[in-house]
């Protein structure tokens, strides 16, 4: 214990020496453990809610770590509908809409950063405000156009309307233009096309920023339920409208541990990617502050 | 020809390159937003739609629901913008300090909530904060404090969305700030130690000034953020709120669509709150522009 603060002193022989050193270290964890503690205990919460039974889950006093672990509530879910299809809409969902925009916003990025054609000042600015309309607003009137176009409750509806956004694009014209141009007119001086210099040096080179845009824009859609709700309906819907029903009108007689399974199935793609991909998705938002 | 053809060639390339951004962003966003403003300006669907000019605005802007929205948003986005970037702050600050250990720890589990989708949150959380079963207010109790009604009462509702809101984002904002404190060189912090500033007035004057255009980023990107995931929250616990106290402008939007059917007025609530986001956008520009050195 006595060697823990040792430590501290010899580092702050530099600063002003203060033998309050010890309070503030204290401080400093006590903080940072309660906030971890707050973060986290939530999330254990819904991972014990899903293996309890109705019982315990409805007690009062509230139960924190269940009796039995009842893996059952997992197998009643998926009896009460058809979860495979909802897991799968939203893989197919979130999935689709990944690949788009890497492909679409890098090709749409490259071209505002590294190219010159008439009118480009303008296609930019364009492009660009679209980042300024949020889902929200647009919904309404974008469900008019679905129903006008007879899309509705189709993949195609559901997914057509969010194939590439301007936040990605800017995201991508971003960092591609800090690819040296000499790259690009070396490869066009050897011959190579276009659209081979596209998929064979720009693609390659912007893999660090094109991870942290599939990390993101995946977690965005699979966790996104505005969209669906208005145009997913029965099979089609996806698994934050499913789950987001699962309350029902009541709350106290709700079903509380199925509700914490399928959150937990909810959650999960999401945990994984965070816990696999720290890496990437601290330097995505270090690399946001660079604009 | 005046100009060379290869440098032609590249042009039609771009151009062809772009067309199906455009089209979508064109088709997808722009055309939309006309739309929007079109159908606010008319009344009826279909065959009975007829142009009715501003009526609709008037009498959204006479109605109770419209300004009741207003308040509630603006009341909640400015709690939640305050609340999540002065923890964000406090919070970058901390995890940023090499001395303390764990740090990558305690970074990852703050940042979590931000991965786990609204619904689960917002679920979870009236599960929690039920004030005669939930847990907050049992440990509460434990502590010896009465539970609160966290989301029966009308004054209490907007203020417990604001905390779950604030719980599930301020990982990210600090992630953001903790980027921008990461730019400032440690020679600044050098020269204000030899000059004998104390912990915090390296911070005030030194950590604060340099961060300016980080926080500003971070307070837009709360701003947005906190108006559109807060339809979620509405959606699932709330619905409008004891009292529609909790009715924000992205679930007005929402309902007077789906709810009441009245495609053109909600039409008009997403026109208007597209012109505040605007404004503020705007606004925050202009006072960044203020800022940088």
């Amino acid at each position: 214990m006595f060697s823990f603060f040792h430590k501290f002193q010899t580092k702050d022989s530099n600063k002003n020496r203060s033998p309050i050193i010890p309070v503030w270290t204290i401080t400093v964890y006590t903080v940072l453990i309660l906030f971890a503690v707050i973060a986290g205990f939530p999330l254990f919460f819904i991972a014990s809610l899903s293996l309890q039974s109705f019982k315990e889950v409805s007690r009062f006093p509230p139960t924190i770590v269940p009796h039995s672990l009842r893996f059952i509530n997992y197998v009643t879910l998926f009896a009460k509908g058809p979860f495979h299809r909802y897991i799968l809409n939203s893989f197919i969902f979130a999935g689709t809409l990944t690949i788009s925009h890497i492909f679409l916003s890098t090709l749409a990025g490259y071209i505002l950063a590294k190219f010159d054609f008439p009118f480009k000042h303008v296609i930019t600015v364009f492009v660009l405000s679209t980042m300024l309309f949020p889902a929200n607003l647009r919904a309404i009137p974008l469900y008019i156009l679905v129903v006008k176009l007879g899309l509705v409750n189709s993949y195609a509806g559901l997914i057509i309307p969010f194939l590439t956004g301007g936040f990605t694009i800017f995201i991508m014209r971003q960092y591609i233009l800090s690819i040296p141009t000499e790259l690009i007119e070396a490869a066009r001086a050897d011959g190579a096309s276009e659209f081979g210099i596209f998929l064979g040096i720009i693609f390659p080179l912007a893999k660090p920023a094109l991870t942290v845009l599939a990390i993101f824009q995946f977690t965005l859609r699979w966790n996104m339920l505005l969209w669906p709700l208005i145009v997913a309906r029965g099979d089609l819907m996806t698994l934050p409208v499913v789950v987001a029903q699962l309350k029902g009108t009541t709350e106290r007689f709700a079903y509380w541990n199925l509700i914490g399974a399928g959150s937990m199935l909810l959650l999960f793609p999401t945990f994984v990617l965070f816990l696999l991909l720290q890496r990437y998705i601290i330097k995505g938002t270090q690399g946001a502050i660079k604009f | 020809m005046s100009i060379p053809f290869y440098i032609r060639k590249r042009q039609i390339f771009a151009y062809v390159s772009l067309t199906p951004a455009l089209v979508i962003l064109g088709l997808f966003v722009f055309f939309p937003l006309i739309q929007a403003f079109m159908t606010s300006l008319s009344s009826g669907l279909g065959i009975n739609q007829r142009f009715v000019g501003f009526r609709i605005y008037g009498s959204i802007m006479t109605s109770f629901e419209f300004w009741n929205s207003l308040r509630a948003t603006l009341f909640f986005s400015g709690g939640f913008v305050s609340i999540t970037t002065t923890l964000g702050l406090a919070l970058a600050v901390l995890v940023n300090n090499k001395r303390v250990k764990f740090r990558n720890f305690f970074r990852a589990c703050i940042f979590l909530p931000y991965m786990i989708s609204m619904v689960v949150i917002a679920l979870i959380w009236q599960y929690m904060l039920n004030e005669r079963f939930g847990i907050i207010n049992y440990l509460l109790n434990l502590l010896g404090f009465k539970g609160l009604p966290w989301l029966r009462t009308p004054s209490l509702a907007l203020f417990s969305l604001i905390l779950i809101q604030a719980w599930a984002l301020v990982g990210y904002n600090m992630m953001l700030i903790l980027a921008g404190l990461q730019g400032i060189p440690d020679s600044y912090y050098e020269a204000g130690k030899i000059d004998g500033a104390t912990v915090w007035q390296r911070l005030l004057y030194i950590t604060v000034p340099l961060l300016l255009p980080t926080l500003s980023l971070a307070i837009l990107v709360s701003t947005v953020h906190g108006f559109t995931q807060s339809f979620v929250l509405v959606q699932v616990i709330t619905h409008g709120g004891p009292l529609y106290s909790t009715d924000m402008l992205s679930y007005l939007i929402y309902r007077t669509a789906f709810d009441y059917f009245d495609l053109p007025r909600a039409n008009a609530f997403a026109l208007i709150g597209l012109g505040i986001l605007m404004i503020i956008g705007i606004v925050q520009y202009k006072l960044e522009g203020r800022f940088r050195t």
